[in-house]
């Protein structure tokens, strides 16, 4: 078995899932399966039903018996498929004598099996016999008995719905003109004593034909799925897969002579493995380009989003007149409209008195409440600590110290920081822990003078192309915003 | 590949796999639902026997509509499930995977009629067995699909073994591969998995043989339990 040439995804799946691929087998190779199929069952049927021609009742007995005999036609069909190597016509029907000749008497003395589509695999393909063979089933089983056996019974169904329908299909498709004594008469013929065997047998035959491929693939399904949970298959494929993937990649290593060695382990494993790699020659996009790129792509027709809206305008109206009315329609009308308005009345009394037993409830409204408590200040915004015993004592000068050290972002983040700290304790802004910067900027806004609020909005933006662009502002706007920095966020401190 | 998923992409160029379920579990389902049917009009016909005449007028409108409305009632204000399908675990939902509504639900139940012909759904399995999505006629025609609707396992537990780092970056497919086998050791059997994780050799130690430990050990690292 070679697993790498499997034709069918591999996963574990559920049962049912497992039994719907089976189906989806079947469907794919119906070709390969028909020839074979149909030169086999009916020759058969027709040798046995010819035998026994004068007990046809034991003649279709004798065809359900022989089912596992050529159940194993589609079996090894499909069994050669599911690796890639779907055998033609010529070539199953040269192997027909040895798959149907083998053991003859071993398997009929499985027959009475109700999970026999489940079982066939292990005792066709894995050619096991007696006590391996008896525990090897054991094994598959155990979790896939219910299910197999379900399957046995709903096709035994399926094979009446079949045979049902076949029989129902005649009569149904004849048309009315034909004289319908005639069809009566065909009809109670067919299920009279004599020839009814013979109906019988022959939409046995029929919906055999049709369903036992499907059965044996659900079977064949079920047994694969339970062999991939237990082998991990899909496993193994994977890991397959990664071997080579990896082997591949120490080789083109080794040959441009870089080696395993040149490259921390930590840093190549600790990289996210599915991003694509900036390309050594290209410098990454400066600011202006990658806007002038968004928008190129924004322009896009992708991006063009128009919509279409309909809507009632009112064009000024003729007016209708309802002469159509008829008197009888009319005075109906009248009596509907009248009954109507009285409804909508005793509607509108019930609801003034809904609203005075209920006026408890609804005046609440219009009290006056107490203000809700201020929420508590927090204690970090996005992740800066905004308590004041963290900050030092002077906040711009220990920030100018910062700066001159050349750790540009920790300089404008404590002057952020002390802003924000300040803003909350001293002027008891309400922000809360989910606010963002922006967020801090439209809430102070309403609340400050307009100059603290053109400083505060300065310092967050330098804050922000500080952090997260990592573009710390010009020395000059950096010292400038230390030095008024007092001036706005109150004294020493 | 073969396969039993439908893949749809959504509007926003998302990739969704649905697995559609095959005729086997609906007709459970359906078996289900029927005998619900059966045994709430025995009921009702047990109760309104007492009011004669008038009693059986009810019957019969209760009848009505247990027989045409019940699936569609259900399939609509149930997220799709009628009890046999909540019990088999499937759903109905759109082609396009959204929900189904009250007229893609009434064509599909209303086409049972068609689906049931010439016999107890003699058309209806053809149709399921014929199509790539198992749809019957009313499916076809109502645009709508049965899926399993799946369930969200508990993540299983791994054991303790110390977290390893992988000795290369390993490709989502791969880190899935590498958590499934730590997931699912203990299915298999103790040769089986040291044959699995041979497989894996070069995730190995340098200058040792791969264990299934090692790799569970890259499992709880690549889970992240560091």
């Amino acid at each position: 078995m070679e697993l790498d040439r499997i034709t069918t995804a591999v996963r574990p799946r559920s049962p049912w899932e497992a039994i719907d691929l089976g189906l989806h087998l079947a469907r794919r190779w119906w070709r390969e399966i028909l020839i074979p199929w149909l030169l086999a069952v009916p020759a058969l049927a027709a040798a046995v039903f010819y035998l026994l021609a004068d007990w046809p009742l034991a003649a279709i007995m004798v065809f359900w018996l022989l089912k596992p005999l050529y159940d194993r036609i589609p079996l090894f069909i499909l069994s050669r498929a599911l690796f890639g190597a779907a055998p033609g016509w010529r070539e199953t029907l040269a192997a027909l004598p040895g798959l149907l000749g083998r053991d003859l008497p071993w398997t009929m003395l499985h027959r009475i099996d109700f999970i026999r589509a489940f079982n066939l695999p292990v005792r066709q393909l894995e050619g096991l016999r007696g006590r391996a063979c008896h525990q090897r089933l054991q094994l598959l089983q155990r979790r896939a008995r219910g299910h197999a056996t379900a399957l046995t019974f709903l096709f035994m169904g399926l094979e009446g719905v079949v045979m049902l329908s076949l029989f129902w299909l005649v009569p149904l498709l004849l048309p009315r003109e034909i004289n319908e004594d005639l069809i009566e008469q065909t009809f109670f013929l067919a299920i009279q004593g004599d020839v009814f065997p013979w109906v019988l047998g022959g939409l046995y035959v029929v919906a055999v034909v049709l369903l036992e491929p499907l059965y044996v693939a659900a079977g064949f399904s079920l047994y694969l799925n339970r062999r991939t949970l237990l082998e991990a298959w899909d496993i193994e494929l994977s890991f397959r897969r990664l071997a080579r993937r990896l082997a591949a990649g120490a080789l083109a290593l080794a040959v441009l002579g870089i080696g395993g060695a040149g490259l921390p382990q930590s840093a190549l494993a600790d990289g996210p493995p599915t991003r694509p790699e900036v390309h050594p020659q290209r410098r990454p996009f400066t600011p202006e380009e990658s806007k002038a790129v968004i928008q190129a792509v924004l322009g896009a027709p992708e991006f063009d989003a128009r919509r279409e809206i309909k809507e009632w305008r009112y064009t000024g109206g003729e007016d209708r007149d309802d002469a159509g009315f008829d008197g009888f329609d009319f005075a109906l009308g009248k009596f509907f409209a009248r009954f109507a308005e009285l409804v909508l009345w005793i509607g509108l009394g019930v609801a003034l008195v809904l609203l005075m037993l209920h006026r408890e409830k609804w005046l609440r409204i219009f009290r006056s409440q107490p203000p809700p408590a201020p929420p508590a200040a927090p204690q970090n915004l996005f992740g800066l600590d905004i308590r004041p015993e963290s900050l030092p004592d002077d906040v711009p000068e220990s920030a100018r110290a910062l700066w001159r050290q050349g750790r540009q972002r920790e300089a404008m983040s404590l002057l952020y920081r002390g802003a924000l700290a300040a803003l909350v304790h001293r002027q008891g802004i309400a922000f809360s822990s989910g606010h963002t910067e922006n967020d801090c900027l439209r809430i102070l806004r309403p609340l400050v003078s307009g100059d603290l609020y053109a400083h505060f909005r300065r310092l967050t933006r330098a804050w922000q192309q500080a952090a997260y662009a990592h573009r710390p502002p010009e020395e000059a706007q950096a010292l400038s915003l230390c030095d008024s920095w007092h001036e706005h966020y109150g004294g020493a401190s | 590949m073969l396969d039993t998923l439908k893949t749809i992409e959504t509007p926003e160029g998302i990739e969704l796999s649905l697995s559609v379920a095959g005729p086997l579990p609906r007709i459970l389902a359906w078996l289900i639902d029927g005998l619900a049917r059966f045994f709430i009009l025995y009921l009702l016909m047990f109760l309104l026997s007492t009011l004669d005449l008038f009693g059986f007028g009810l019957f019969m409108l209760a009848a009505f509509i247990a027989e045409w409305f019940y699936p569609v009632l259900f399939e609509v204000c149930m997220g799709g499930q009628t009890p046999g399908k909540k019990a088999l675990g499937l759903r109905v939902l759109c082609d396009d995977g959204t929900p189904v509504g009250w007229s893609a639900s009434l064509l599909r139940n209303l086409l049972r009629v068609v689906d049931f012909l010439p016999m107890l759904y003699g058309f209806g399995l053809a149709s399921m067995v014929l199509n790539r999505d198992f749809k019957r006629l009313g499916d076809l025609a109502a645009g709508t699909l049965v899926v399993y609707s799946g369930k969200i396992r508990p993540q299983p537990r791994i054991g303790g073994h110390s977290p390893i780092p992988p000795p290369a970056p390993l490709t989502l497919e791969e880190q899935q591969a590498i958590i499934a086998f730590a997931e699912r050791m203990p299915a298999v059997s103790e040769d089986r998995a040291r044959e699995l994780a041979a497989l894996a050799g070069p995730l190995a130690p340098a200058g040792e043989e791969i264990s299934p430990d090692h790799l569970l050990g890259i499992a709880n690292w690549l889970l992240g339990r560091r």
